[in-house]
């Protein structure tokens, strides 16, 4: 993954630790509806 | 060697049940050495080989139902919970979830052999929404195999059991203390190794705070949400923003991702 890219990081915690800390989500079959094909 | 074989044989099936369970629970005590003297003792006779399978087994059944329920009742998070104990997190929860993803109930017969995932698989299948039949029946098969692998090792190797028995009790009071201070180096060493490569892959990682702050500034980082198929399913919220592909897209995709902005992964 280092193939030219700025910087790539794992996030620690993954997404559990991101809707634990109170930040928001997005429900990706509501945005997979709302978007047009 | 009277003294301690006199001990083993009357507490003998109350310590394989209580190893064991704990071992399963999670606990870091070993069971293979406590199965290893009963196949030695089953071998001379002083034990029987069906009750030590018997409890060995019930004991694992018991311990690996309650992490199958606990599974069961709080989802794929019970995963980052017991992946916790583990040395990386994050590739625990994902490298388990894949190979129970290709591999199903079956992996369950191999499960206890594989250091890591005997310990992931029950709450995993519980979490996926297995049937208790159907784990238990899996479970009990791959149980019966570890099981036996310790018993037969001590079957096998009885008169290096027994040598190492007999030195133990010449050691008399002495052997409690040689055998307490090898499990409490070994708890030692594994705390140690994990809290070393905790701190370094901590170094290389985001975290949620910070990647907030990324995500407010002027030039906010590219989330990549790598996630497998099943975790998708079982929870079907993102990161706003964030990029969906799998590992094995990633090389085939990379023109997808910007080379000028920071690249955030997630894979739990």
């Amino acid at each position: 993954m280092d193939k030219g890219f700025t910087r790539v990081r794992p996030l620690e915690g993954g997404l559990d630790a991101w809707s634990d800390a109170g930040y928001l989500t997005e429900d990706e079959t509501i945005v997979a509806i709302r978007r047009p094909v | 060697m009277h003294e301690l074989t006199t001990y083993l044989l009357r507490y003998g099936l109350a310590i394989i049940f209580g190893n064991v369970f704990l071992e399963q629970l999670g606990a870091p005590v070993p069971a293979i050495p406590t199965l290893i003297v009963a196949g030695a003792l089953v071998q001379q006779g002083r034990l029987n080989l069906w009750p030590v399978l018997g409890v060995a087994l019930l004991a694992a059944l018991l311990a690996d139902t309650v992490w199958f329920l606990i599974g069961r009742w709080q989802g794929h998070r019970v995963l980052r919970t017991v992946c916790r104990l583990s040395l990386s997190p994050d590739s625990c929860v994902r490298g388990t979830e894949d190979l129970f993803e290709r591999a199903g109930m079956s992996s369950l017969l191999y499960a206890k052999l594989i250091p890591g995932y005997n310990m992931i698989a029950p709450p995993l299948a519980g979490a996926m929404g297995k049937t208790l039949v159907s784990f238990l029946f899996w479970d009990a098969l791959g149980s019966l195999l570890w099981l036996g692998s310790g018993v037969t090792l001590g079957y096998l190797f009885h008169h290096a059991v027994n040598q190492l028995l007999e030195h133990l009790a010449d050691l008399g009071f002495w052997a409690g203390v040689v055998l307490a201070a090898g499990l409490a180096l070994v708890i030692l060493w594994k705390w140690w190794q994990r809290r070393r490569v905790t701190k370094i892959l901590r170094l290389a990682r985001v975290s949620v705070s910070e990647l907030k702050k990324l995500m407010d500034s002027g030039n906010p980082p590219q989330i990549v949400d790598v996630r497998n198929r099943s975790a998708h399913l079982h929870d079907p919220r993102r990161i706003p923003g964030a990029l969906k592909m799998t590992f094995d897209e990633i090389d085939a995709r990379l023109g997808d991702l910007p080379r000028d902005r920071e690249i955030v992964l997630y894979c739990t």
